[in-house]
Order: C-alpha cells, then sequence, then structure tokens
C-alpha cells in the first residue's frame, strides 16, 4: 500500500513523498500509524534517513542560534526624535481617558507621582539631616527662597478648587487626588523643613521647586480631567 | 559552553547551547545580579511608563541587540534597523499596556514579532507577486562570491524565503509552537508546517555545503 502511494507520489514530485513529511515526524506531529510506516520506510531508506539527520542539525542550529545583532549605528536619536510628540500625544490620551472610562483610572499616575517624590524627599532629608555638620552661619531665610510663592499658591488654590467643584461625581477621583496631593504635601513640607535647617540649600531648593511643580501639574492634569469629564 | 562562529564584523553569529531570547527571558533568576538587572529594569519600565524617556533608553540599550537580531532574521538586513526603531517607538507607546505578568524582555519581544509581522502583511500587499521567493530559495544555498558557503548560520537563515523564514525563526529559533505562528502570522496551521518544513529543507541543503562545519562548532 505504501509502496503504491510513494510511486504515485513520485509520479507527481520526482521525488520521495516521504521527504515532505520528515519535518512532520521530526516535530512529533505525525499520526501513529504513518509515523510507524515512515520508520519501516526509512529502515530502508538511505536517502530519507540522510535527509532526516540533515534536518535535525538544521534544528540544532536553529535552537542553538542567538539572534543578536548590535546595529553599525546608534538608532537611539531616530527613535528619541519620535518619541517626543508620542509623548505628549501620550499625556492628551492619558487625560482623555476620563471622558470614556471611568475618571480612577488617573489614581495609579497620581499615586505613582506621589510616591516618588516622597520618596525623594524623605532619602533627601534623611541624607542632609545624617550627613550634614550642624547650619553654618545664617544663609538667606527660607522665605527669600523659591520656597515661598504668592503665585504659586493662589494657582495651587484655583486647581484644587476647579478639580473638587468638578469632580464631585466620582468620589473615587476626589479621594484619590486628595490622598495623592496630600502626599505630595508632605514631600514639600519636608523639603521646606530641611531648607529652613539648611537655608539656601541649592539642591534642597532646586527639590522642592520640583516637588512643588509636580504637585501643580498633577493638579494640573485633574482640571483637564475634571473639565473632560464634564463635557 | 559559548561557541562563537567565524563571521565578518557586525554580522549575527553567537551560538550558545539552549539560549532562546524567551528561555532567557522567562529563565529563573540564578544570581544576584541577574536578579539585580531585573529590578533595575522593573525601575525603568515604571518610570518610562511616567514619561521618562533616559530610563526608556535604558531599556533600548539593553535590549536594541535582541530586538534587531529578530528583526534582521525576520525581514531581512535592509529593513532591520527602520523596524529596530519603530518596535521601540511602538514599546514606548503601548507601555502602558504592560501589566508586568511576564518579563519585560518577553513582552518587547511579542511586540517586536507583531510589528514585524505587521510591516510584512503591508509589504506583501504593496507586492504583487512574490516571485522572489524562487530566487531567494535558489540564493540561500548558493555559494558566496569567493567560492565559499556563508558561515554563519544566522546570515543563511536571512536569505530564505519571506514566509518559510518567519515560521522558521517563530518555530525553530524562538520555540512558538505551530498554532502559535499561525495566530501570529494569520496563516492556517498546515501553511506553517509547510513553510517550517520549506526553511529546514533550504538550510539541509546549505548546511550541507558547509561541510556541517556550523553543526561542529554547535557540538563543542
Amino acid at each position: 500500500m505504501n509502496g503504491r502511494n510513494e510511486e504515485t507520489a513520485n509520479d507527481r514530485t520526482g521525488g520521495d513523498p516521504w521527504l515532505s513529511r520528515l519535518s512532520e515526524y521530526l516535530d512529533g506531529d505525525m499520526a501513529p500509524l504513518a509515523r510507524r510506516e515512515l520508520e519501516r520506510h526509512l529502515a530502508g531508506c538511505v536517502e530519507c534517513t540522510s535527509a532526516l539527520d540533515e534536518l535535525r542539525q538544521v534544528v540544532a542550529c536553529a535552537q542553538g542560534v542567538v539572534l543578536e545583532s548590535e546595529p553599525d549605528r546608534d538608532l537611539w536619536p531616530g527613535i528619541s526624535a519620535r518619541l517626543a510628540p508620542r509623548s505628549r500625544a501620550r499625556s492628551t490620551t492619558l487625560l482623555r481617558f476620563g471622558s470614556r472610562t471611568p475618571l480612577r483610572r488617573l489614581a495609579p499616575w497620581l499615586a505613582a507621582a506621589a510616591v516618588l517624590v516622597l520618596a525623594s524627599a524623605v532619602t533627601v532629608v534623611w541624607v542632609e539631616r545624617t550627613h550634614r555638620s550642624p547650619a553654618p552661619s545664617p544663609g538667606p531665610n527660607v522665605a527669600t527662597a523659591p520656597a515661598v510663592d504668592p503665585a504659586y499658591d493662589a494657582a495651587v488654590a484655583d486647581l484644587q478648587r476647579q478639580v473638587r467643584d468638578r469632580l464631585t461625581l466620582d468620589p473615587h477621583v476626589v479621594e484619590a487626588i486628595d490622598r495623592n496631593l496630600a502626599t505630595l504635601d508632605v514631600a514639600i513640607a519636608d523639603y521646606r523643613a530641611a531648607l529652613s535647617e539648611h537655608p539656601g540649600d541649592p539642591h534642597l531648593t532646586r527639590r522642592l521647586v520640583a516637588a512643588r511643580h509636580r504637585k501643580l501639574e498633577v493638579l494640573r492634569q485633574a482640571a483637564v480631567l475634571a473639565a473632560e469629564g464634564d463635557n | 559552553m559559548v561557541a562563537t562562529l567565524s563571521l565578518p564584523a557586525g554580522q549575527v553569529g553567537t551560538v550558545r547551547g539552549q539560549s532562546r531570547w524567551r528561555a532567557r527571558s522567562e529563565a529563573s533568576l540564578t544570581d544576584q545580579s541577574t536578579e539585580d538587572r531585573l529590578k533595575e529594569e522593573a525601575a525603568d519600565v515604571a518610570l518610562a511608563c511616567q514619561g521618562d524617556e533616559r530610563a526608556f533608553e535604558r531599556l533600548y540599550r539593553f535590549h536594541v541587540g535582541r530586538v534587531r537580531g529578530l528583526t534582521r532574521s525576520m525581514a531581512g538586513f535592509d529593513a532591520a534597523d527602520e523596524l529596530t526603531q519603530d518596535i521601540f517607538v511602538r514599546a514606548w507607546e503601548k507601555l502602558h499596556t504592560f501589566r508586568g505578568d511576564a518579563r519585560f524582555g518577553t513582552w518587547l519581544h511579542r511586540l517586536a514579532v507583531n510589528v514585524i509581522l505587521e510591516d510584512r502583511r503591508s509589504r506583501a500587499r504593496r507586492r504583487a507577486v512574490q516571485d522572489e521567493d524562487e530566487r531567494a530559495l535558489d540564493e540561500a544555498s548558493q555559494p558566496a562570491p569567493d567560492g565559499t558557503f556563508p558561515i554563519d548560520f544566522a546570515a543563511a537563515i536571512e536569505r530564505l524565503p519571506d514566509g518559510a523564514r518567519q515560521v522558521f525563526v517563530l518555530h525553530d529559533v524562538e520555540g512558538y509552537k505551530h498554532h502559535e505562528v499561525s495566530e501570529l502570522m494569520g496563516i492556517a496551521s498546515g501553511t506553517s508546517k509547510g513553510q517550517l518544513h520549506r526553511a529546514r529543507m533550504i538550510l539541509r541543503r546549505y548546511l550541507r555545503g558547509e561541510v556541517a562545519r556550523p553543526s561542529r562548532e554547535l557540538q563543542r
């Protein structure tokens, strides 16, 4: 039976029909009956036995090859140039989520921002407090540093009011924003306290400004989200 | 055990025992440096999710070799750089969908495969007749101009016909099953099997011409 099948296929392809099924055999995809027939065939066919060995070598080579290829040129500049606009677009997309999906999706982002700032603040303050010598001569009062800025405080208050007024329909979001803003406030307070011990310290001042900037940014995003949620 | 074939500069071809990308990505932690690296990577992913491009650049630097290697093998040398860039841009855009269930490298690999195959489908639509396949089939087992056969097995893979090459890379190199390959490529499982066999038979001719030199290297 097998011989007749082979003969028919041979007439059509001019080759051993089992050759076309060797991968199937090799991968264990062949039905038991066909498998037994092929094994009987292999016992007497040098061509198929040889091909099977070679296919095994191919598979072995494939399993051993590591497709690593460092580019000849630095591809990063080309990637980076395309990230910038998409980064802004992504930020917009994040805000748009609010109008289509539960607004609480913003919460993880707020939490991440707050945690980052808080962790940074705690670390900096700890380092400052444990590794610094006692404060030297009094420097400029913290009030003269950018730590206190009435315009900033007014902007924050205004944004907080906008967010609070418009998000009353989703208490989860209001709660998340409040919680994370509180965390940011702790960080800001820590920086301020450290600055009071080391007035005018440029490192602490930069951190404080960054934390306040982050708070403002979070509030701004929340306000935009709130506005879109209203629409 | 690592055996490196003698390759022209810039060619693919480090050969190691049992070291597929997926296996590496999913391998259990074996030492502190690996664990540290994964922690750093997780931190970079988190930062990149928040828009930190420098963190994303670090991820790029670590993974670019593997991504480009995959791209080069599946799509060819000429398209490798551009596709690699496309993949990282897509990764940036999709980072928010990465939930940390798998390693970042695994996620990136899957994304890379999708981008490569999308590109392939796009190119296939533009190409009315894929007559280059037969030419590629012949070229794959042709000696190099200097009369010798190419030493690099990965280079031979690159010269396979389009569909056969992608199935071969996904199945035999990356370890996907036929049903996964057929799903990824949008082809029937039988087609996947047929293309795989076709690729193996071509590479078999290559190895035969090579007098089994790569296989001896592999057995070291």
